[in-house]
């Protein structure tokens, strides 16, 4: 684990939250206000290797987990972001920083419903443009017993 | 008799939307690419992806993680087994399971194994995009070997759910070491044929060389990464960074194939010496596989203590994580599979701009998507 990294991190975003119990790896959680400005920070402190973007569900509030990594040290860093407002959640796209964000952030618009502001294509990536709802939320009702038996 | 004159002052010409797909024999599946074109000019790619989705992480929500596996074959099903090991490895991790050195030396020969059936496969499909039929037969003959020493011991030609938590489902089949002895021979003989057939062909050359060029710094923010990265300079193999099974127990010598150029030469490059380099490790392996049990005791009902677990490993196509958050039941509470297809797509939307659609057929096969790992 980095302590200066996260020393660092401490100083410059009073709100983060650190978790070192439940992963190997340094989980930051970020207020949604401050996501753009931390994430930019990491590119260039060289995590410039954006792994993963996960959409999660985590009953009450919906968000993404970011696994960056840096790609000359293999160190690895998780960002995690959660949103309230389940009825019109919106973060700030990532495509300017990390070009792989493009089909990440396409990808969990269409599971999870996560608007990305700014991003070029913000449509349905995997379903079909009529679908309606977000199936990868946990309140999601499986109608027709497709997965939820 | 009146002569008909062409005003040419009315034509006009504009860009126009072709789909690329789902039903194309060079996307090599359900892949389809809304391509902007200006004549035979790519100006831009949309993916339109999902023809195959079938919601697998959604399934692995209401599945035991025993089951979980099972699903695993069916998203790069050329790297079937070593999308397993990926599970297997991610929930002894949680539990802090040591295997005996038994199973991590057959998960590493088995590994190698597929993936040399993945690039034969890929090299066949390859020669075929770009009009030389005759690599696809080639290399499907002597792809059955290995697809025959999987079905010996696994059961399986294609999807073997081989590994479990905590092991192996059976052991290996009497004629395992023997096989395995013949076939790598038989390759180191028939590679150099092979580049012979298509590697030096002066066509195929002109249609490798400086085209899809992708430049280091590109393929890192794209999140490229196996023999895709590898073309572009990036130093990214999993074995090597990040040891797993055998790669971890045993010191086994190998390189990591990198070349600087980044366009589809070397993509093409990495591919056929890795066949040569997973030879090499199997070589090491084969004859010293220790005989201390293909299973640890696990629980027959596994439950993940509560937390988050990331495994990652080198599959044919590249980096792939499995992702588990666990809240301690015997489902997992969410699970994600980062697969390597689904960023090396992302490269594909910027190098594949500004070239002709027979160039971008061959880009596509030097990125060597198989859809189902894309759209999970």
């Amino acid at each position: 684990m980095n302590n200066e990294l996260k020393a660092e991190i401490e100083n410059q975003f009073a709100q983060a939250v650190f978790d070192e119990e439940t992963s190997k790896y340094l989980i930051v959680e970020i207020a949604p206000a401050s996501y753009l400005d931390l994430m930019q920070t990491l590119k260039t402190k060289g995590f410039d290797y954006l792994f993963s973007m996960t959409g999660m569900d985590w009953g009450k509030e919906l968000g993404v987990t970011n696994h960056l990594e840096n790609s000359q040290t293999g160190e690895m860093i998780v960002v995690k972001v959660k949103l309230t407002d389940r009825e019109k959640p919106e973060l700030p796209t990532l495509e300017k920083i990390w070009k792989t964000a493009h089909l990440h952030e396409r990808e969990i618009y269409d599971l999870f419903g996560i608007n990305f502001k700014g991003h070029s294509v913000m449509k349905r990536l995997l379903l079909s443009e009529d679908w309606e709802g977000y199936p990868m939320r946990k309140d999601w009702h499986d109608e027709t017993k497709m997965i939820i038996r | 008799m009146e002569t008909l004159t062409l005003n040419t002052s009315d034509l006009k010409s504009q860009e126009y939307f072709l789909n690329m797909g789902p039903q194309h024999p060079a996307t090599h599946g359900v892949l389809r690419l809304i391509l902007t074109l200006d004549g035979e000019v790519v100006k831009n790619i949309e993916p339109d992806l999902g023809y195959i989705h079938r919601s697998i992480e959604k399934q692995c929500e209401y599945e035991g993680y025993k089951q979980i596996i099972h699903l695993t074959d069916r998203m790069d099903y050329l790297s079937a087994h070593i999308n397993n090991e990926a599970v297997a490895l991610a929930i002894e991790q949680a539990l802090e399971i040591e295997v005996p050195e038994r199973v991590k030396v057959i998960r590493t020969i088995m590994g190698e194994l597929t993936r040399i059936a993945s690039h034969l496969l890929w090299w066949g499909v390859m020669g075929m995009d770009v009009g030389a039929l005759t690599t696809f037969m080639y290399a499907f003959r002597d792809r059955e070997m290995i697809n025959d020493i999987m079905e010996e011991t696994c059961g399986a030609r294609l999807t073997m759910s081989y590994s479990t938590p905590g092991g192996v489902m059976f052991d290996l089949h009497p004629n395992f070491q023997k096989r395995v002895k013949d076939f790598i021979p038989h390759l180191r003989r028939v590679i150099p044929q092979y580049d012979e057939l298509l590697t030096g062909n002066v066509i195929f050359q002109k249609r490798m060389k400086g085209v899809g060029i992708m430049s280091y710094e590109d393929a890192i923010s794209h999140g490229a990464s196996g023999p895709v990265a590898r073309g572009s300079g990036v130093s990214c193999d999993r074995r090597k960074k990040d040891p797993y099974s055998a790669f971890a127990a045993r010191d086994i010598q190998f390189n990591e194939i990198t070349f600087a150029e980044g366009d589809n030469l070397a993509r093409y490059n990495v591919r056929m010496k890795e066949m040569l380099e997973s030879l090499n490790i199997i070589e090491q392996l084969i004859d010293n596989i220790p005989d201390d049990g293909i299973q640890a005791k696990t629980k027959a009902l596994i439950k993940l203590p509560k937390g988050e677990y990331l495994q990652r490993v080198e599959t044919a196509r590249g980096d792939l994580g499995v992702y588990i958050v666990s809240d301690g039941k015997k489902n997992p509470y969410r699970v994600k599979f980062r697969s390597p297809g689904f960023s090396n797509l992302n490269a594909l939307i910027e190098i594949g701009k500004g070239h002709l659609i027979a160039d971008l057929v061959a880009i596509m096969s030097t990125l060597d998507f198989v859809v189902p790992d894309i759209d999970r």
